[in-house]
């Protein structure tokens, strides 16, 4: 530490000593310096208008490097400003740039000036800064050099920049060196520079591939839309363009790429370089080509049900996609044990598309039949060396076959052979095997779908079964009842006659009699008219919905039926308006106030009628004070020819046509009855 | 008076007897023809020897029906003017809204008492009276 200080001190010490060494040639030349002086401050008074406007630092200094004028800008650069304290350009030098300041310097009072002096210099705040300097000498009247001027230019951040130009480059370079993408740089579509990827794509080097017409790379079949583009580039039309074309690597094997041609332009607008970005998508193209296949399969699947439309499909659009010699599908005979051909593509198929000497293999022999037996596809490279080969039509060197399998059982095999060897690859076994259960899927839901045809067809069948019996029922119903009404009109007419013709005869008892036979005839009549009305409450065709008004109803009502004295009938003033067949409701009303009607058994009988407004229903009661109805028989009531009366009075009908009716407009009945008190139904109808 | 001519068309004996009956009852002396069906009442309407002025006709009858009378009835130029009534114990509403479209000059329910139908017919005979009708 002391030592550091010691000679930190012994710097000061030398550094004080120039100093004065200076000072005293400065003392010396004295009159010179005065004179100096002088001249200098007339000829900076010319500078100062000029120090005022320029953007740029300004500095001027004297021979020994202390700045005797420096602008605002100056100040903003270096931190110092001269009128606070001194400055010597000397003291802010950057270390490393001292010796070449000094050449600088050296070199300006020789020559009178420098242009484009860059250093680096400490500011005030110890930053360092890249500058530029102009510098020429002042010389005063006699031509003695009194000081110098100097521009002095900030280029810090574009030294930064160009270190990074240079550093992007250099990443460039690394990027475009490593890229998988083939990069060529083209003149006049003549390669000038070329990528290791696109050397390793063609198999040559960069020296062999300088200078090559791109065209000269690639196959012809793009040349003419190449040239298209190009063309269309030149005119400027386009910036750029791609295209998929096939390039001839050395060895003469080919691959397919994608190409996209970049114009890169001058100032003018003029194409100067053409950058080529060369893919190689054979693998690509396999792998769409693969997909399509699959997606054309799926898509002529459709609609197809049996596995001998399928198989069709399967052989053609496998084997033309996929570019196959043949393609055939055989189909597993389980009586038989045998597979048969029953699609196939190739040589195996003649213009009608029939298969040519259809063969049946064996379960177990043969390739085929082998896998039909183990359900495992095989690929096989080289079928000379398999013992299990079977010549079809002729022997071909490489196979592919793959069982189709529906619920773990081998429906069918397909199966395609190649002249050359291992022609298929695990990209096509892989596409049969997706093939296969794209096969099986389809005829799993072929299944599904014809079971689901035939029950809905069963269904359906049924419906009209249903339909078929309601209409006969009605019909019937119909015929019956006029077959039914006939003969009781018959009777009442020849009990009429018989009155008539031995009036004399009869006594009171026989009328009587006659009366009671008459009677009946009413019973049975009004029986059939019940049964015909229920039967046709159903009939849709006769529905009207139209706006009843309840009230309106109600008033009818009491105009048809006799509602007896002793019985007060009552309804609120503000019955609702529905929506409904007015003669239904009308003869749902009916029915149920003529019941009560018929049931009430106290000396004042009241019926009553309410109504209640639901969220999508109205729901009436009806009520009377007559016998009520025991609980037992709540639900008989309402089916067909129950009734609970003794007298014969009623035939049973009117409450089931009720509930008809009700149900027919989406409601419900119910009752709620205390016997001997009286019994109010209640119904809901939907709005 | 004049006399009018009716066609009675009926498989029912009974109900024949009863139209006659009750036409003698109510003492209409008008002439009546009568037919135990529809293929029967066109034979002789087809004869045109004697045609009637009005037609009464049951629905439910073998053979031809009622239904099926009145579409061979109106297709005829000259027969489709005879006024035809429906007389039946079916009030089904497809029946008379077939006869109807057919152009029928009445639907007359048969009542189940005697007495009734009676009345009925006096109101028909009644009203065919006071008509215009035609004398072909």
């Amino acid at each position: 530490m002391k030592e550091t200080i010691q000679s930190l001190k012994q710097a000061l010490q030398n550094e004080k000593k120039a100093r004065e060494k200076a000072e005293e040639i400065l003392l010396h030349r004295t009159s010179e310096l005065l004179e100096t002086r002088e001249a200098l401050k007339a000829k900076t008074h010319e500078y100062d208008v000029f120090f005022e406007n320029i953007l740029d630092s300004f500095i001027v200094m004297d021979t020994m490097g202390n700045v005797i004028k420096m602008n605002d800008a100056a100040v903003k650069l270096f931190g110092y400003d001269i009128k606070e304290e001194e400055l010597n350009v000397v003291n802010i030098i950057y270390r490393a740039d001292f010796e070449y300041a000094m050449n600088s310097f050296a070199k300006l009072i020789e020559e009178g000036s420098f242009t484009n002096y860059e250093a680096r210099i400490y500011t005030k705040s110890k930053e360092v800064k890249w500058v530029q300097i102009n510098s020429s000498l002042i010389h005063n009247e006699e031509g003695r050099i009194i000081a110098a001027q100097g521009v002095v230019r900030d280029i810090t951040s574009a030294k930064e920049n160009a270190v990074s130009f240079e550093e992007q480059r250099e990443q460039l370079a690394a990027i475009v060196d490593n890229s998988t993408l083939g990069i060529v740089l083209a003149q006049d579509r003549k390669i000038i520079k070329t990528n290791n990827a696109f050397q390793k794509l063609m198999q040559q080097s960069e020296e062999e591939l300088q200078g090559i017409p791109l065209g000269d790379l690639s196959f012809e079949e793009a040349h003419e839309e190449s040239k298209k583009y190009y063309d269309q580039m030149v005119a400027g039309d386009i910036n750029n363009y791609s295209l998929v074309e096939r390039y001839r690597r050395k060895d003469g094997t080919a691959f397919l790429s994608k190409t996209k041609v970049t114009a890169v332009r001058d100032s003018k607008g003029n194409i100067k370089y053409q950058l080529a970005l060369i893919e190689d998508v054979t693998e690509k193209n396999k792998r769409r080509l693969i997909l399509n296949t699959l997606n054309n399969l799926t898509r002529s699947f459709i609609g197809k049900l049996t596995i001998h439309d399928i198989a069709w499909e399967i052989a053609n659009v496998t084997a033309h996609d996929l570019g196959f010699e043949d393609c055939v599908v055989y189909i597993v005979n389980k009586e038989e044990k045998v597979l048969e051909q029953i699609a196939g593509y190739g040589a195996k198929v003649d213009k009608n598309k029939e298969i040519i000497n259809k063969i049946y293999i064996p379960i177990g022999k043969g390739i085929v039949g082998h896998v039909a037996q183990t359900g495992k596809a095989e690929l096989i490279g080289d079928t000379s060396k398999d013992e299990r080969y079977v010549v079809d039509d002729k022997r071909r060197f490489s196979e592919i076959t793959v069982p189709i399998i529906i619920n773990r059982e081998v429906v069918g095999i397909i199966d395609s052979e190649n002249s050359a060897k291992n022609f298929f690859s695990k990209e096509h076994l892989r596409l049969l095997k997706n093939v296969a259960n794209l096969v099986s899927i389809q005829l799993t839901n072929a299944v599904n779908l014809e079971r689901t045809i035939e029950a809905e067809s069963q269904n359906k069948e049924l419906l009209e079964n249903l339909k078929r019996s309601n209409k006969e029922l009605h019909d019937f119903a119909h015929i019956v009842s006029h077959d039914l009404k006939s003969p009781l009109r018959s009777i009442n007419a020849l009990v009429s006659w018989f009155q008539e013709d031995y009036e004399e005869v009869l006594d009171e008892g026989a009328n009587e009699t006659f009366d009671k036979l008459n009677n009946k005839l009413e019973q049975m009549d009004a029986l059939i008219d019940g049964i015909l009305r229920y039967s046709s409450v159903n009939d849709k065709n006769i529905l009207v919905v139209q706006k009843v008004k309840v009230k309106e109803v109600l008033e009818e009502i009491k105009t048809i039926l006799y509602i007896p004295e002793h019985i007060k009938f009552s309804y609120p003033e503000n019955l609702p308006t529905i929506r409904a067949d007015k003669t239904r409701v009308k003869q749902l009303f009916q029915n149920l106030i003529s019941n009560a009607i018929n049931y009430i058994d106290k000396e004042e009988g009241k019926i009553e009628v309410k109504f209640r407004e639901l969220k999508q229903h109205w729901k009436f009661s009806i009520s009377d004070n007559g016998v009520g109805i025991s609980k037992a028989y709540h639900d008989k009531i309402f089916k067909i020819f129950q009734t609970l009366d003794k007298k014969g009075k009623s035939t049973g009908i009117g409450l089931s046509i009720v509930k008809k009716i009700v149900e027919l407009y989406g409601g419900e009945i119910y009752l709620e009855s205390e016997e001997g008190k009286g019994t109010t139904f209640f119904f809901k109808i939907k709005k | 008076m004049e006399n009018l001519s009716f066609l009675f068309i009926e498989d029912d004996e009974i109900e024949v007897l009863k139209f006659k009956k009750s036409m003698k009852k109510l003492g209409f002396t008008h002439r009546i023809l009568e037919a135990k069906n529809g293929e029967e009442a066109l034979e002789i309407l087809k004869k045109k020897e004697e045609l009637p002025n009005v037609i009464l006709l049951d629905l439910n009858m073998p053979k031809m029906n009622g239904l099926e009378f009145l579409k061979e009835l109106k297709e005829d130029q000259h027969l489709r003017y005879i006024p035809a009534i429906i007389v039946t114990t079916s009030n089904n509403h497809q029946d008379m809204l077939e006869s109807y479209k057919l152009g029928i000059a009445g639907y007359i329910i048969k009542p189940l008492r005697y007495e009734d139908y009676i009345r009925k017919i006096q109101r028909v005979v009644d009203y065919w009276m006071v008509n215009e009708v035609i004398n072909f």
